[in-house]
């Protein structure tokens, strides 16, 4: 058979069985068994003989995927998701958002902006957006409706502060994104250092306009802090401080890897916990425990998704239609809005990790023949996939913070609570496509 | 996809011991290779990594934190789908996609199954093992990795039964 | 069948490369296949995945015996036991001519029974080899002798890394691309690479010193292709693939000795102000090198004759290949410079 004739069959098998609801990680996993098979039993222009076939087939099963799994570099994602649940296990986030809520108390939204600003704290230990949203959804969410804040703003801007988690790094986005695209990890993180940085104000910003603007949703608490206590606050603030200084020595100074990072700094934070009696034993067990399930879930859909890419790139189909798509002559700017606007709606519906690995072995390509840079390229698709975090009709974030807001919050509420935020992430988000510096910029600085 | 849990389909049964056993596997796995990272970056830094051929002990134990849990995350339904498409499939419906997506997933680690099996053969032949001072054979974690998609299988099965009779979850 | 002209249908050899497809080892591979095509008369042609792909450096040599790939990079490090005597490519020896060195080592994994035998038992067969060049010290001090080496973090990988932890270093295992920053913060104070290397990853940028101990290479790399797809091809197909792969190691040596001569002076010059300075060893310590290569050499000779593999045989029937191409290259000099 054809083997581009081939790819497209197998590819619309996937679709069809993703839009029947089947996981992710099985469509691709099933989709690229089946797809090789064929390759392999079936040579243009001859019989299938299947019983040849399967010789090469579970070969390249088993050794694809046990490279996969049997990996050192990739431990770091399971240490990075370890890390935030532990953080949150020991009270270390905690602790995070008391510190800053006491030095925000004066500013229009204070309360907001201690949350968004322990977002992008915590998201500076953290490897997940989901996980940042959830740990500071269950500490801020409450405090903020608690002082009278509405539910719009309390769980607007927790849900857009969570999305940091993935643009700061460490990010798990930018870890898959490095495996599909065989870029440096490290490369990839600097490079979102400035583009989270600013999404950090720009949400900071949102909060103090739109208390300006409104001061209903943010009444001032009655509370005054005495200089005394903001020193006091300071104090709290050192076990993330100690774990930014693993995570910065680590990977920004070299004094050894992201992966040895991932490690010293989960390490670290137990032996915060454990040291403050913050960090009981069932605390860590359901740390453990959360983070290896999702490390297993992460994994099974990436191992799928790898074992496609083999499938897709043993076709040849992905240069043809590059080729086809040159010839039409496009312009590249043209291209990358279309490219945009693709993620803005596929990420109205997907997961992130689903959209990165369905997505990347064709884009990756395309991108590349038009000469893009793929570390900027990769800033560029993690910020969309953060916006689609928080898009309707699915954002998980918005989720999330369902999840950990009364009942009587509704899902609209916090989808409008969070739409000034999404006008600012599009505002940002021109930034990092105009200005590709904004996330190229350290990555140079560093080599 | 998301952390809604599905109302049609039926809640998670009992976990068989080798699930749970899985999982604890996998976090005590994950704390080992933490520590072996740990100490070698800091004893590298006072004097020298006291643990030898820590990469390929750090390989070995992330295939127990990958493919201990995943019988687990399999029972609770908790792998990502797409399913703006299905949303107003009613329960019926909604468990028959469950069994194809179960038809699927039994397929798809049949495949992984009888690749894993015929590597954990070869290595088992060949007596290949990794470069490094300990010498590590390759056979023992591909054998592992093998156990576990067969555990995943048939926890595909049992769900496919339920789901079918749309009785009560049991391993 | 029969007495109507047929066609001869044109073979696809589908290469599995574990490397980027640019850089002068790509570019020697595209020279292979280039060949292949012209000499073959259209009858060959090459379609590449790079960049692992479609199989991992790793997973090369089962994807070959299986036939997932026709042909493809081999590295024997991946493959202790079943490429036992070919990792003799990348042991310790005294054979630090690019030239001289993957002649005789492709001569030995060509015609040795041996080495045949292992090939056969792995379903693949041997095309041609790469080499690395001579293995050297990047270093962030001046390291000069024997006893400087003694308690020096040193990064290093396979059996030099054994030899230099025999020698008093304290080695370190992490990957190429991580050296630059790990030399940077004094996480490492040397690193065994090669010049192309070193100026590829730019290390010069972060240390000045290299010694230049010219120890042997790493030639434990090659082309390899299935053995059904070998032997499968037409007569005439397969003396152009014999015919050039042959041709492929003078090529190889040839670009090799051009790049590390040619980055070796770049650096000693300066790139951007930065610049090299290079060490030697005295003789004796040369010697004493040499002589601990010998010791890691032995090991392997002892374990590969535990493994029933008579390696002593195939080491000394490599050491007569290696006598007999220096001597060539004394007498006529280099096949190129003829
Ligand atoms: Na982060
Ligand atoms: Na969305």
């Amino acid at each position: 058979m054809d083997p581009q004739l081939l790819a497209l069959l197998v590819l619309g098998g996937a679709s069809l069985l993703l839009v029947l609801r089947v996981p992710i990680a099985y469509c691709l996993g099933l989709a690229a068994c089946l797809g090789l098979l064929l390759f392999f039993s079936w040579r243009p222009g001859g019989d299938p003989d299947f019983a040849r076939g399967l010789v090469p087939t579970l070969s390249i099963l088993g050794s694809t995927t046990f490279g996969f799994v049997h990996n050192f570099e990739l431990s770091m994602i399971p240490l990075f998701i370890g890390l935030g649940h532990v953080a949150y296990q020991a009270r270390i986030t905690t602790d995070l958002f008391d510190a800053l809520q006491v030095w925000t108390a004066r500013l229009p939204g204070g309360l907001a902006i201690a949350s968004v600003l322990g977002c992008g704290g915590f998201s500076a230990i953290t490897g997940s957006s989901v996980a940042c949203a959830s740990a500071m959804g269950r500490i801020a969410v409450p405090e903020m409706l608690r002082h009278g804040y509405k539910p719009t703003l309390a769980t607007g801007s927790v849900a857009a502060g969570g999305t940091l988690g993935s643009l700061i790094p460490p990010s798990l986005l930018f870890v898959i994104y490095a495996i599909f695209t065989d870029q440096s990890v490290k490369n990839l993180f600097l490079a979102g250092i400035l583009p989270g940085a600013l999404s950090l104000a720009g949400y900071v910003a949102t909060i103090v306009v739109w208390a300006k603007l409104q001061p209903s949703v943010a009444p001032r608490p009655a509370l005054a802090f005495t200089a005394a206590e903001r020193r006091a606050a300071l104090g709290k603030l050192w076990p993330v401080g100690l774990l930014l200084l693993v995570i910065v020595g680590g990977i920004y100074l070299g004094v050894f890897t992201p992966t040895e990072a991932a490690a010293v700094s989960l390490s670290v934070a137990i032996l915060i916990g454990l040291a403050r009696r913050h960090l009981t034993w069932t605390g860590m067990a359901e740390a453990l425990s959360v983070t290896v399930r999702q490390t297993a879930m992460i994994f099974v859909i990436a191992m799928g998704a790898k074992l496609f890419v083999s499938f897709i790139s043993l076709t040849r189909v992905t240069p043809a239609a590059l080729e086809w798509l040159q010839g039409t002559g496009a312009d590249p700017a043209l291209v990358v809005l279309g490219i945009v606007v693709f993620y803005v709606v596929i990420g109205m519906f997907l997961d992130s990790i689903g959209i990165l690995v369905l997505t990347l072995p064709f884009m990756v390509p395309l991108v590349e023949g038009y000469g893009f840079d793929l570390v900027w390229f990769g800033v560029v698709v993690v910020k969309l996939l953060e916006i689609g975090l928080i898009t309707p009709p699915i954002g998980l974030n918005v989720f999330v913070i369902k999840a950990c807001t009364p009942d009587n919050v509704g899902l609209e509420q916090i989808f409008r609570g969070v739409a000034l935020f999404l006008l600012l992430d599009l505002v940002v988000l021109a930034a990092i496509l105009l200005i590709p510096g904004l996330s190229l910029w350290i990555p140079a600085m560093a080599l | 996809m998301g952390p809604l849990s599905d109302p049609g389909l039926g809640t998670p049964g009992r976990h068989t011991l080798l699930e749970r056993g899985g999982v604890t596997a996998a976090g005590l796995a994950l704390v080992t290779l933490c520590l072996i990272v740990t100490l070698n970056v800091i004893s590298r830094a006072l004097w020298r990594a006291v643990v030898p051929d820590d990469i390929l002990l750090v390989s070995e134990l992330m295939l127990i934190v990958i493919l201990g849990p995943i019988a687990l995350v399999t029972a609770e339904r908790e792998h990502i789908e797409v399913t703006v498409f299905t949303e107003r499939v009613g329960q019926g419906g909604r468990r028959l996609l469950a069994c194809l997506g179960h038809l699927a997933g039994i397929a798809f680690f049949g495949f992984l199954l009888a690749a894993f099996w015929k590597l954990t053969l070869k290595s088992w032949q060949t007596g290949e093992f990794y470069d490094g001072l300990l010498a590590i054979p390759q056979w023992p974690g591909q054998a592992l990795a093998t156990a576990a998609f067969a555990g995943i299988i048939l926890r595909l099965a049992f769900l496919l039964r339920t789901d079918l009779t749309g009785g009560r979850e049991r391993p | 069948p029969g007495l109507a002209p047929r066609a001869e249908a044109a073979t696809v050899i589908r290469y599995a490369d574990y490397g980027p497809n640019r850089g002068s080892r790509a570019e020697a591979l595209q020279w292979w296949a280039d060949q292949l095509k012209q000499r073959s008369g259209g009858d060959l042609s090459v379609e590449f995945h790079w960049g692992g792909a479609l199989l991992s450096g790793k997973a090369t040599l089962n994807g070959l015996s299986t036939g997932v790939a026709d042909a493809g990079t081999v590295i024997g490090f991946f493959t202790p036991s079943e490429l036992r005597g070919y990792n003799l490519g990348d042991l310790p020896v005294d054979n630090s001519d690019e030239w001289v060195g993957l002649r005789a080592f492709y001569d030995l994994s060509k015609h040795n029974a041996a080495m045949k035998k292992e090939f056969d038992k792995a379903n693949v067969a041997y095309l041609s080899n790469f080499t690395t060049g001579p293995i050297q010290l990047i270093c962030t001090k001046a390291v000069k002798s024997v006893a400087d080496l003694s308690g020096l973090k040193i990064r290093a990988s396979g059996p030099y890394g054994k030899a230099l932890a025999a020698l008093g270093a304290d080695v370190q295992r992490m990957s190429q691309a991580d050296v630059y920053p790990a030399l940077d913060s004094g996480v490492i104070t040397c690193n065994q690479n090669y010049f192309y290397a070193m100026k590829a990853y730019k290390q010069y940028e972060v240390a000045s010193y290299v010694t230049e101990l010219d120890w042997g290479q790493n030639m434990s790399f090659g082309i390899f292709m299935n053995k059904d797809s070998y032997a499968a091809l037409s007569e005439k197909d397969r003396k152009v693939v014999d015919a050039v792969s042959s041709d492929f190691v003078d090529h190889m040596a040839q670009v090799m000795i051009d790049e590390l001569a040619a980055d070796r002076a770049a650096m000693v010059k300066g790139i951007d102000g930065k610049a090299i300075t290079i060490e030697k060893f005295s003789e004796a310590d040369r010697a004493k090198v040499v002589a601990d290569g010998k010791t890691q050499v032995d090991g392997w000779v002892k374990a590969a004759s535990d493994a029933g593999l008579d390696g002593a045989a195939l080491l000394a029937d490599y050491e007569a290949k290696i006598k007999a191409y220096a001597a060539e290259k004394a007498a006529k000099g280099y096949p190129w410079a003829r």
